[in-house]
Formats: structure tokens, C-alpha cells, sequence
């Protein structure tokens, strides 16, 4: 996956194409489907790849997952008609080489019929479509907890990835509003994705096998049921520290994400993103500044990348993974 | 002395250069600009002093050749903070190794005896190759339980190998309690300070932070890790005292007590639950044993040859 080129014109055409025939763009959804599309299947996917071509020689894959049950009320709407343009976003302003976007969405493996969609990573127009096929629950078990470790142990376990290779992180960002369940079960796996696994596993094990190849960042939108909510943050700190984010406007989230892999890949600095964001005319310059003046401090502490052609000395690593 | 002279002592006496030293001294000595009759010595002061900007890492110089370890290349490096080591992977697919070594010594910050100090983290951009890179203190004075062995062939005293013992236990009780299992308790990763009995374990690569399996092991020592590691069980405490003991016998060999060897052998049974848990109370009990066997603690001088 990840051939192609994005085509903005062909975008508009097809939204202008949706706009004249009166189609939602949640056209799936809004047909009455209440069962996966083919097209996002987690079940018996071997990997969903993120490859290096000639025409994208340093991919960057970018996974963005949202929650699309009941307690996000009108946001996954919002996010379907915000999320086409971060790709868009992300070429105008250089923030990444090659990005190679993921979209997907996130249930609730306990109760929901659609716990679990994945699209692939692909750098053209069909990422829309798999937006546009993602069906919305609207239900939720009502415990303030979703399956958001289903959906790492997916990225974790069947995402292969080109950058991995070079060093090179991935970006995941779960969008939601409320609490992954403490361990992914075992039986859940096999039932949705088709794996058998001895065990269920703690989401802290899986978060920090996701984080080996993924910066992994959950972003806490407003207007949603848990929005603000401690309990919530707090869990979601506990697990990727500085990398969750509160967000106060639906409109910035296409911002909001160019941004952060921005400051995190070293092409912009907040000031000069947000000053970017001005000049396109962006009215969420204000609530991007605030979700990401913490985070950029944190990239600083962090270090950047240095360029530099040490010898290495022969031979590749003693070591033995498990 | 002229300015040119004098920039050219400079440039061949330094060993690192900053930002404002090198744009001032590549007027000075640009070959263009030398005293008529000097373009040989301005040419070679030039060279020199562009060799010395490019060593430069960041705000760090590198000094020589790398240090080969397992999946690291060690550099020792300078900036206006002193020297310190810079370990970087050596490939790319070990970054998340040296990711966890810098945040479980982020986490001992607060009480640096027994682990190097982390001074900062960098990322290595070469070419679109993106490789992870520490910078450790350099523990000036110590050496590794390795260069101890090569030194003692025929096997340490166990007098000797006690205070060692007991100070890697103390070590491993302190990461133990911080929430840490360091996994790779092995030669190259404990260091002692010979004349004031000191001890810093290295190497948090393959640490484990709360609960979870070890990442990886070193091939070389494949033989030397307790079954749960390969079996990708989760690891312990009792995973570090396995190894810490069969360390401690290696270093001693022949010359090992029978008393101590059976002290050792209680902390290597094979299942994780049969062993000690607790490093520090294990100290307790070893320290009862060495009084049986020793008598009361006196401080032996300990040197190793080079």
C-alpha cells in the first residue's frame, strides 16, 4: 500500500460529486450497515504495510483511530469531514517526508458489533474511501471504557512498516474519550482480529511494544461525554506521558496532528507552525497553541534529531530479540 | 605572537573547538588569507581545524574511535560540560534498547550511586537512517567485572568478590524497588572502582520497567540467563539475582567456597518463584553467611592488574 499520489482535485470532485447527490459522507454508515466494510476488516489481516517506493523514498506512516461510539456524540462526524485535509496539510507544510496515512475506528469489543475497523496505509485518495466506510457505532457499554488496546495490539502485532527499518518512528493518534480496558483478552482477539494468543495481555505490555515503532499520543477532544474528565487523563498520562493532549476545538484536529509530528520530526518549531497555521487563514491557531505548548517543551527536553555520520563499527547487534 | 600564529597554536592544541572559536579562526587561517609565505602551515591549520568542527555531534566532540559494545558503539566525547560517553545503537532496530536505558536512568536521577548519570538523548539523523544515542557519564576509575576476570584467570578470592557481591545487591535492590529489572546482570555491565570498593551497573538496555518480559538478550551470554528470559516470561527480581549469583561463580571459579557456591546455587533454581525475591534481604543472608565464614568485615585492598 502507499502508492499513489494525492490528488486534491480529484478530492474535491469527489465531494463536490457527495454534495450533489445529496450523499452523506458516511455513505456506509448512513445506508444502514451495521457490520464492517471488507475494506477495514481487522479479521485474519496478516499486516497492513507502510512501504518506501520511488515515489516515497522516507515513508512516514501515520495511523489516526477514533473512538465512533455513542460518548463522542457529533465528533465522529466532525472528524470524518475535518480528517481528509491532514494529508493535504502535512505535504503543503513539509512536516514529514512521505506520510502514508491509516484511518480506523475505534468500539467496544464487550458489547459493540463493530469493535474494531482498519483501513490501510495509503498516500491517495483511498483513504477517504475507508473514511467514508467506517461505520458509526453510536452505542458504547456506557462504562466509560473502550477497546482502544484492541486496536494497539493490532497496530502493535500486523502493522509493518519501512521506517521501522531506518530507525524511523511511525505516528499513532487515538482520538477518544474514555479509558482502555486494562488488558486486551485473549478471547477478543481471536474473535475480532483472528489471532490465537495464550494470554490476555496488560495494555501497559502492549503500549510498550506499539512505542518501539509508533509515537503513540491520545488526543481528549471537547464536546464529547469525558471530556476534561480526570480519571481519564489521568490513565492516559500513566500510560504515554506527555503525549496526550486536550483538545478544544474539533475544527484544529487536522492542525493539531500535522503540528505535533512537526515539532516531534524537528521541521517546525511551535511558533513558526502556528504562524504557518495563521497564514493559512486557520481560526484554530489559538487552541493548537494550547494543546501543544506542553508537548513542544517536552520534544525540547527530549533532544532532536542531529545530523551526523559517525563510523560504525562492524558487525550489526550482539543481541537476541525475544 | 602574530594573530596567525597564534590561532595556529591554538587550532593543533585543541582537542575540541566551539562555535565562536571556529568561525573566528577559519579567518585567521584560511589559506586565502595567510602571511605571504605561510600558505603551507595555514593550509594544514585549516584542515585541522575543519577536522575538528567536523567531530563535532550536537553540542559534543567526539574523541577517537569508538568503543565496540553489543548493540552499541561507545564514543567518548567532550563539550563545555566535561566528558561523558555517547552510546549510540548500531542498528536502527535496537533504538527502543536505548530508549529504555534512558528512561529507567531518568528515573534514578534522583539517586545516581550505583548507575551512570543520563545527560541528555539525541537522535542520529544519517542520511534518513534515524539511530538513538545516550550521553552517559564516563565512570572515570572503574572497570568492568569482565577486565576482572581477564585479570584473575585462575579465579577471584572470595574475600574479594564479597564486597562485590554485596555491593551489586544493594545496586539491584534500589532499581528493584524503583520498579526495574536491569535483565543483562553480566561482566561487561557491572563496573567497580578497585581502590574505594565501588560498583555501578551499566547497560540498562534490556531493563524491564514494571512488568513484562526481557526484550532481548546477549547472544554471547545466552548460557547465563535463567529459563524465563528465552521463554519471554516476565521478569523478576529474581531474575537479576539469578544472574547477579552466577556472576559472582564465574568470577570466583575454583577458588568459590563450598558454602558460598550453595548460597548461589539457592538463587539459581529454575523456576523464578523457588528464588529469592528480595535483594536486600538476600544481602542480609549473605552477610550472615560471610560473618560464619569470614569473621567480622574488614577492608581488603583490591587492585587489578592491567
Amino acid at each position: 500500500m502507499g502508492s499513489g499520489r494525492w490528488s486534491t482535485d480529484v478530492y474535491t470532485a469527489a465531494e463536490n460529486f457527495r454534495a450533489a447527490t445529496g450523499r452523506s459522507a458516511f455513505a456506509y454508515s448512513d445506508s444502514g450497515a451495521r457490520t464492517v466494510h471488507p475494506s477495514l476488516d481487522p479479521r485474519g489481516v496478516t499486516v497492513r504495510e507502510s512501504r518506501d517506493s520511488a515515489e516515497h523514498p522516507a515513508s512516514t506512516p501515520i495511523a489516526v483511530l477514533f473512538d465512533v461510539t455513542g460518548s463522542m456524540g457529533g465528533v465522529p462526524r466532525v472528524l470524518q469531514t475535518k480528517l481528509p485535509q491532514l494529508l493535504g496539510l502535512l505535504l503543503r507544510k513539509g512536516y514529514c517526508t512521505d506520510p502514508q496515512i491509516l484511518f480506523g475506528a475505534v468500539g467496544d469489543a464487550t458489547c459493540d458489533r463493530v469493535p474494531l475497523q482498519i483501513g490501510q496505509f495509503e498516500s491517495d485518495n483511498r483513504m477517504d474511501d475507508d473514511l467514508a466506510n467506517i461505520v458509526l457505532e453510536g452505542g458504547g457499554g456506557g462504562q466509560k471504557t473502550e477497546s482502544y488496546e484492541l486496536a494497539m495490539y493490532f497496530l502493535a502485532r500486523h502493522t509493518d512498516t519501512d521506517a521501522k527499518r531506518h530507525g524511523r518512528k511511525g505516528y499513532v493518534f487515538l482520538i477518544g474519550d474514555e479509558l482502555p480496558y486494562r488488558s486486551v483478552k485473549a478471547r477478543e482477539v481471536r474473535d475480532v482480529i483472528g489471532d490465537r494468543i495464550s494470554e490476555d495481555i496488560r495494555t501497559e505490555t502492549l503500549v510498550a511494544e506499539l512505542t518501539r515503532n509508533y509515537h503513540v499520543y491520545y488526543l481528549l477532544p471537547a464536546g464529547t461525554a469525558y471530556a476534561g474528565d480526570r480519571t481519564v487523563l489521568k490513565r492516559w498520562r500513566d500510560l504515554l506521558g506527555e503525549n496526550v493532549l486536550e483538545l478544544d476545538d474539533l475544527d484544529a484536529v487536522c492542525e493539531t496532528i500535522a503540528l505535533t509530528i512537526g515539532l516531534n520530526e524537528d521541521t517546525t518549531d511551535l511558533d513558526a507552525g502556528l504562524a504557518d497555521l495563521a497564514d493559512l487563514g486557520s481560526s484554530a491557531v489559538r487552541t493548537v497553541g494550547k494543546a501543544l505548548t506542553p508537548y513542544s517543551r517536552a520534544v525540547r527536553r527530549r533532544g532532536r534529531p542531529v545530523r551526523a555520520a559517525l563510523p560504525r563499527s562492524r558487525g550489526g547487534s550482539g543481541s537476541v530479540r525475544l | 605572537m602574530t594573530d596567525f600564529e597564534d590561532a595556529v597554536h591554538l587550532i593543533f592544541a585543541a582537542e575540541t573547538i566551539t562555535d565562536a572559536d571556529y568561525r573566528r579562526l577559519r579567518r585567521i587561517v584560511h589559506p586565502d588569507a595567510a602571511p605571504l609565505g605561510s600558505e603551507g602551515i595555514a593550509t594544514s591549520a585549516f584542515t585541522r581545524l575543519t577536522e575538528l568542527w567536523e567531530s563535532r555531534i550536537g553540542p559534543y566532540t567526539v574523541l577517537g574511535d569508538p568503543i565496540t559494545g553489543d548493540l552499541a558503539d561507545l564514543f567518548r566525547v567532550r563539550s563545555a560540560k566535561g566528558t561523558a560517553l555517547l552510546k549510540v545503537a548500531r542498528d536502527p532496530a535496537d533504538n527502543d534498547l536505548l530508549e529504555t536505558e534512558a528512561a529507567v536512568l531518568r528515573r534514578r536521577k534522583q539517586k545516581p550511586a550505583f548507575f551512570p548519570r543520563l545527560f541528555d538523548t539525541l537522535v542520529m539523523d544519517d542520511d534518513g537512517d534515524r539511530r538513538a544515542a545516550n550521553v552517559l557519564e564516563h565512570c572515570a576509575g572503574f572497570v568492568s567485572l569482565a577486565e576482572v576476570e581477564r585479570a584473575y584467570p585462575d579465579g577471584l578470592d572470595p574475600r574479594d568478590a564479597a564486597w562485590m557481591w554485596r555491593r551489586l545487591l544493594v545496586a539491584l535492590g534500589a532499581a528493584h524497588r524503583a520498579g526495574v529489572v536491569h535483565g543483562a546482570v553480566l561482566p561487561e555491565h557491572v563496573l567497580i572502582h578497585p581502590a574505594e570498593h565501588g560498583l555501578v551497573i551499566v547497560d540498562w538496555c534490556y531493563a524491564v520497567i514494571g512488568r513484562g518480559p526481557i526484550p532481548a538478550l546477549v547472544a554471547r551470554y545466552r548460557d547465563a540467563y535463567p529459563p524465563e528470559v528465552p521463554a519471554k516470561e516476565p521478569a523478576t527480581p529474581a531474575t537479576d539475582l539469578y544472574l547477579a549469583s552466577g556472576l559472582m561463580l564465574r568470577l570466583m571459579g575454583p577458588r568459590v567456597h563450598p558454602a558460598l557456591r550453595r548460597f548461589a546455587d539457592g538463587c539459581r533454581l529454575a523456576r523464578p518463584r523457588m528464588r529469592p525475591q528480595d535483594a536486600w534481604r538476600l544481602l542480609a543472608e549473605l552477610d550472615d553467611l560471610l560473618h560464619r565464614l569470614y569473621g567480622p568485615r574488614r577492608f581488603r585492598e583490591f587492585s587489578v592488574p592491567a
